[in-house]
């Protein structure tokens, strides 16, 4: 039950960053933006995923598919970072 | 150790003011807003050189800071509220913390405008907005 | 492959927050010190999962939830912070 809840709020925490991110990239064009929001976007997915493999869909093990969002948001990030910081 | 200005404060001391002397003319025009000022008159009031005065009430009007007219043969200055809540900001500090002001004047640029732009994002508000 | 996997993560997870704290070095914002921790948090995080024992189900162990929320909590913590300054 408690755990419901914080798999939600990370969710919707990645969700906010991810969303403030783009928005900043739309607004700002620096790159750096582009590739963080798809970073947490990314997160997001993983968190979602996270409670479907927990909460929903019990029987299965979801956790291989879970971790290659995670993976992805971090080469964006971490691409993102060297690249496009001077 | 002081701990440095704001992140905020650091940015715009960077963009706009770029010495001591010239930080000392905004705030004067600031207290005194909204009399109008020319170089002669600045500098007779911080004891300093009429031509330095005029070169930065020149540099301020060209950033926005100061709106400016000219009067038979003098320019005339004075402050009309922009970037009101950075020059407040900027006289309280150099009043409590001048060494911590003064060094954020002359510190090397901040980072790139990339790294700026992510901490800007998460301002729900975008910076500028007086609602 | 997990554990490779796994690896990546946790090395990623710590080069962000090496990132971050060399933005807060150079800007002194404070958005940045709370990424930073709330990454290296992350990776903490990544680093109990791989080490508790195999047989305890997915990450329902109480101590990596916390880890976890004590993250995205920061996380939250940071653009609470931002938008209180920016209120002058």
């Amino acid at each position: 039950m408690i755990a419901r809840a914080i798999y939600i709020l990370c969710a919707l925490t990645s969700l906010a960053c991810a969303v403030l991110l783009l928005r900043g990239f739309v607004r700002s064009r620096a790159r750096l933006l582009l590739w963080s929001g798809l970073c947490f976007t990314f997160l997001c997915l993983n968190n979602v995923l996270l409670y479907v493999d927990v909460e929903v869909m019990t029987q299965v093990d979801l956790s291989l598919l879970r971790t290659i969002p995670v993976v992805i948001a971090l080469g964006l990030l971490l691409y993102g970072l060297i690249w496009e910081v001077k | 150790m002081t701990s440095p200005v704001s992140a905020d404060l650091r940015a715009f001391l960077h963009e706009y003011v770029k010495s001591v002397e010239q930080a000392e003319i905004l705030l004067l025009l600031f207290r005194t807003s909204p009399r109008e000022w020319n170089a002669v008159k600045v500098g007779r009031e911080l004891r300093v050189d009429a031509v330095s005065a005029a070169r930065r009430l020149s540099d301020l009007h060209l950033g926005g800071l100061l709106s400016a007219r000219s009067d038979e043969d003098a320019l005339l200055y004075w402050y009309e509220g922009a970037y009101d809540p950075l020059v407040r900001e900027l006289s309280v500090e150099l009043s409590e913390r001048p060494t911590a002001v003064i060094s954020a004047i002359y510190a090397p640029a901040p980072a790139a405008n990339e790294v700026r732009a992510f901490a800007d994002a998460f301002r729900i508000r975008a910076k500028g907005d007086s609602t | 492959m997990n554990q490779v996997l796994s690896g990546v993560i946790i090395a990623g997870y710590a080069a962000a927050g090496l990132f971050f704290l060399r933005f807060w070095r150079d800007t002194h914002d404070r958005l940045f010190a709370i990424f930073a921790t709330s990454f290296w948090l992350l990776c903490v995080q990544r680093i109990l999962l791989a080490l508790r024992t195999p047989g305890i189900s997915g990450e329902n162990v109480a101590y990596l939830y916390l880890v976890r929320l004590a993250a995205f909590v920061l996380l939250l913590v940071g653009i609470i912070d931002k938008n209180r300054k920016s209120a002058n």
